[in-house]
Parts: structure tokens; C-alpha cells; sequence
């Protein structure tokens, strides 16, 4: 199974998740996911995440001047984030707990071909 | 500090292009898309040592547009409209189509047409190659390249052989290229239609000017007024006849019936004198013969020179001709009636400028 379709999936609630504790600019944050193990994470993808949780009022963002070079624009969670960061997180542990239950279970062939690989949901439970 | 500078330039361009990209949405939204983005993009760039693993701006644009939940680029737009052209022009081809082939002599033009339709591919390669060439050496080689020397022969004829092969297998259904190649070849066949008429009249007048081309390699000469032999000057012709004794009041005239003149202007009081410079110096003012009118009188050789004092005349006398064969001799009591084409021309005495078509007749027979 190819990660970068499950990523599209929980990519929101991935970008909320790294920048619940401390705020961060665009690369910053693809860094972070990387680091968590999110290696195919595409930077454009974040990007076009980051703009569009801002638009749906899940981020709050500002412009930070650089002395040497394009300014830099920061993202930080708020309350409606929060809010939209539990939500999502719930409905993951219950679908992923699902999954891997069906997994563990030992389903025929036919089935088990169908099923997400763990990996990634490991990476995100790990934050 | 080259590369640091390089690689800032590289990440500037690509930021511009990923914006290009996005100018199909409004401007507050491209901003927003791409606000911060160059730091972003340089950042990453300093990580990895250049931008050569960024991959294609338009790829990157819409990777950020359609997870930024944007539509991809006017594809929603493009997608709608196409098939319902294709789809409207498809009816209406084949209704036209039926309507004609409802008629016995309609489907016996339909199926002709069907048979000569390898002709078309191969005219419509052909119509190809010589818009081609026109555009490439601004002129035609004629119907099939024939004129054009060794080298430009053979370049000619291959593309015109690669362009009818294409054409043909084109026209087979081989070859099939992907989506949008099949524009270009409609595009090809819909300006061979247009084009087929008049490339054919400029490949036949191609032919004609190459072969008058090649046949008249001293054009930048005779194009100068006056008279010329290898690019000098002629001012004086001199005739002698058979047994090497100098002829005067020779009337020339050249393959097209022309007087031949030296003067450059032949018109009433254009030259009252034709001034030269023999080899040895000695200036030369010769005027028209006074046993002919006006311009008739320059095509009197030789001409008279003015001064006295200079002789014209290069040679006194010349060498005879060898004498008549016997072969000759026979002949000649006999004279045949094509042997001597005599152009008939006004008698000198006959003052009148224009040649008479009264034809002269050959004395003795």
C-alpha cells in the first residue's frame, strides 16, 4: 500500500499535531513531520494543508521580516484548532484501533490485500 | 559565495514559476498560496544543495493548490467543454455524411473518395515538404527536388520521403501519437488543404526559375547597361568576312531580334557620342552611323569614330578562313532552304526604323 495516499488522509490532523506545542514556518513544520517518520511527506502538500486549515480558521498565522532574504510566515494552533485536533484524533484512534484489529485478526488473503499498512499511524501515535 | 548566489537565483526563478502557474486564481489566493513560500523553498534548498530535487514547478503547483482543497488548473473548465465540441461536430459530420451517402451518385463519390484517400496522404506530405522548403529556403525546388545541387538534393529529397512516409502512416492509423500531436496533424491536414493549390504553382514556377537561373550564370553582368564580352566593356564590333577583309555597315542583331547596340541608352539624344578608353590609352568618341535613323544607326558596326585621327579598326585584315571542304563546296551552289536563316531587316537606304517582315530573297538557287 502506497503511504502517500494514507497520508493525504490524516495530513491535517498530522500538521495540527506538530504545531500544538510551538508554532513554526512552513518548512519548519515539513522538517518536523519528517522527523516523526512521515518521511514522503511532500513540502507542497504541507504548504497547501497549512493554507487551507488557515482558511477553515483551524490556524493563526504571522509574518516574521528575516534580515537576509523572503520573510518567513509562521503558523500557530488556536482554540477552533484545538477543538478540530481532538475531533480528528479520536476518529483516528477509533479507525486505526478498527484496522488493526481486522489486520491482527488474520482475515483471508483476498481481504488483508485491501488494508492500510501500520506504519504511518505508528509514526503519528508516537508524537 | 557563486553557489550561495546561484542557488538563491534558481530558488527565485522557481518560486516565480510555481506563482505563473497559480495565475489562473484570483490574486488574493495566489498570494496567499505563496506567501513565505521563497524562504520556505530556500531553506530547503541550502538543506539539499540546490534546487535540482524541487522536480517541476507546475507539478509543485499543483500538489499546493489542490491540497490547499483548490481546483487543479482549468481542468474542470477544459474537461466540460471538449468532449461536447467533438461531440457536436461528430453529429453533425455524420449526418452530412449520411445525407450524401443517400444518394447513388453521393455514395458513389463517397466511395472514391475512400479509395483515393492514400493519394491524399501522400499529397498532403508533399504539400508539407514544400511549404517547408518555402519557409525554410524561401523558394521551391521545383515539384520534386531535382534542381537544388548534389547536397541540398539529398536533404530535400529525405525530408520529402520521411514527411510522405509520415503522412501515409499517419493516414493508416500507425504511428498513432498521443493527445496532442493528433492537433498538430489536423492542423497539418487543414493547412495542406489551404496550401495544396498554391505550393503547387510555386513548385512549377520553381523549376522554371532554376533552371533559367542555371542557365543565365552572368546576370550581374547583363544587367549593366551597354554591351559586354567577359565583363569588359564593348564599345566597337568589328566583322570581317571569309577571306579576312573587314566589312562595313554590319548590322547586328541579337537572338531575340534586338538591335545590338553599345550605347547603354538608345533613346533620341541620350548619347550623341559613346566615349571610351582603348587599351592603349587613346580616347575613342564614336557616334551612330548617319545611314540609319536615330537608334538604328548604333547597331551599324563599326560605328565611326568622331576623331579623325584615331583608327578604329584593330586589324587592316585578319586571317582567311580555311578553304570549303568539298562537302561544303557542293552544298553551297545548293543552297538549302533552311541552311541560312536570313532576318529580314529595313535596307539602309529605306530609312524607316522598324524591321520589315518582308522576307528577303535568296539570291541564286
Amino acid at each position: 500500500m502506497d503511504s502517500t495516499q494514507l497520508l493525504k488522509g490524516v495530513l491535517d490532523m498530522a500538521v495540527l499535531a506538530v504545531v500544538q506545542d510551538e508554532d513554526g514556518y512552513g518548512y519548519d513544520i515539513v522538517r518536523r513531520l519528517r522527523d516523526s517518520g512521515l518521511e514522503g511527506v511532500g513540502d507542497a502538500s504541507v504548504y497547501g494543508t497549512l493554507r487551507r486549515l488557515y482558511a477553515a480558521g483551524a490556524l493563526s498565522t504571522y509574518v516574521v521580516p528575516s534580515e537576509d532574504g523572503p520573510h518567513r510566515k509562521y503558523y500557530g494552533i488556536n482554540t477552533e484548532g484545538r477543538a478540530l485536533l481532538a475531533r480528528q484524533k479520536s476518529t483516528w484512534s477509533q479507525f486505526s484501533a478498527a484496522v488493526s484489529n481486522l489486520v491482527g485478526a488474520g482475515l483471508r488473503a483476498g481481504q488483508a490485500r485491501r488494508t492500510p499498512a501500520p506504519a504511518p499511524a505508528r509514526a503519528i501515535g508516537a508524537k | 559565495m557563486i553557489t550561495v548566489d546561484s542557488t538563491k537565483e534558481s530558488v527565485h526563478e522557481f518560486a516565480q514559476a510555481v506563482r505563473d502557474a497559480l495565475a489562473d486564481l484570483p490574486a488574493d489566493e495566489a498570494d496567499e498560496l505563496t506567501d513565505g513560500l521563497e524562504a520556505d523553498l530556500a531553506e530547503r534548498a541550502e538543506e539539499l544543495g540546490g534546487t535540482d530535487a524541487f522536480g517541476d514547478p507546475l507539478a509543485y503547483a499543483d500538489e499546493l493548490r489542490t491540497s490547499a482543497g483548490l481546483p487543479p488548473r482549468s481542468a474542470a473548465r477544459r474537461r466540460r467543454t471538449t468532449p461536447q465540441l467533438r461531440a457536436v461536430w461528430d453529429s453533425w459530420w455524420h449526418s452530412r455524411l449520411a445525407r450524401v451517402r443517400a444518394t447513388p451518385f453521393g455514395a458513389w463519390l463517397l466511395d472514391l473518395a475512400v479509395a483515393l484517400r492514400p493519394v491524399w496522404w501522400v499529397i498532403r506530405g508533399w504539400t508539407v515538404y514544400q511549404m517547408l522548403t518555402l519557409v525554410l529556403w524561401r523558394e521551391s525546388f521545383g515539384v520534386v527536388p531535382v534542381n537544388g545541387g548534389a547536397s541540398a538534393e539529398l536533404a530535400q529529397w529525405a525530408i520529402l520521403l520521411a514527411l510522405v512516409l509520415f503522412s501515409v502512416q499517419w493516414g493508416r492509423g500507425r504511428w498513432m501519437p498521443g493527445r496532442w500531436p493528433r492537433v498538430v496533424l489536423v492542423l497539418a491536414s487543414i493547412g495542406s488543404v489551404l496550401a495544396v493549390v498554391p505550393v503547387t504553382a510555386a513548385a512549377i514556377d520553381g523549376a522554371g526559375s532554376w533552371r533559367s537561373y542555371s542557365a543565365d550564370s552572368t546576370e550581374v553582368v547583363s544587367s549593366s547597361p551597354g554591351l559586354y564580352n567577359n565583363g569588359r566593356q564593348v564599345f566597337n564590333v568589328f566583322a570581317y568576312d571569309a577571306a579576312g577583309r573587314p566589312l562595313t555597315d554590319v548590322r547586328l542583331y541579337d537572338q531575340d531580334g534586338h538591335p545590338l547596340t553599345t550605347v547603354p541608352d538608345t533613346s533620341p539624344g541620350a548619347f550623341p557620342s559613346l566615349d571610351g578608353n582603348l587599351e592603349n590609352g587613346q580616347m575613342l568618341s564614336l557616334v551612330p552611323s548617319s545611314r540609319a535613323d536615330g537608334a538604328a544607326g548604333w547597331s551599324v558596326y563599326p560605328l565611326q569614330a568622331s576623331n579623325r585621327t584615331v583608327d578604329p579598326a584593330p586589324f587592316p585584315q585578319v586571317q582567311p578562313l580555311s578553304p570549303a571542304t568539298p562537302a561544303d563546296a557542293d552544298a553551297a551552289p545548293t543552297p538549302a532552304p533552311s541552311a541560312t536563316p536570313t532576318p529580314s531587316a529595313t535596307p539602309l537606304r529605306d530609312a524607316r526604323p522598324t524591321p520589315s517582315a518582308t522576307p528577303t530573297p535568296t539570291p541564286g538557287g
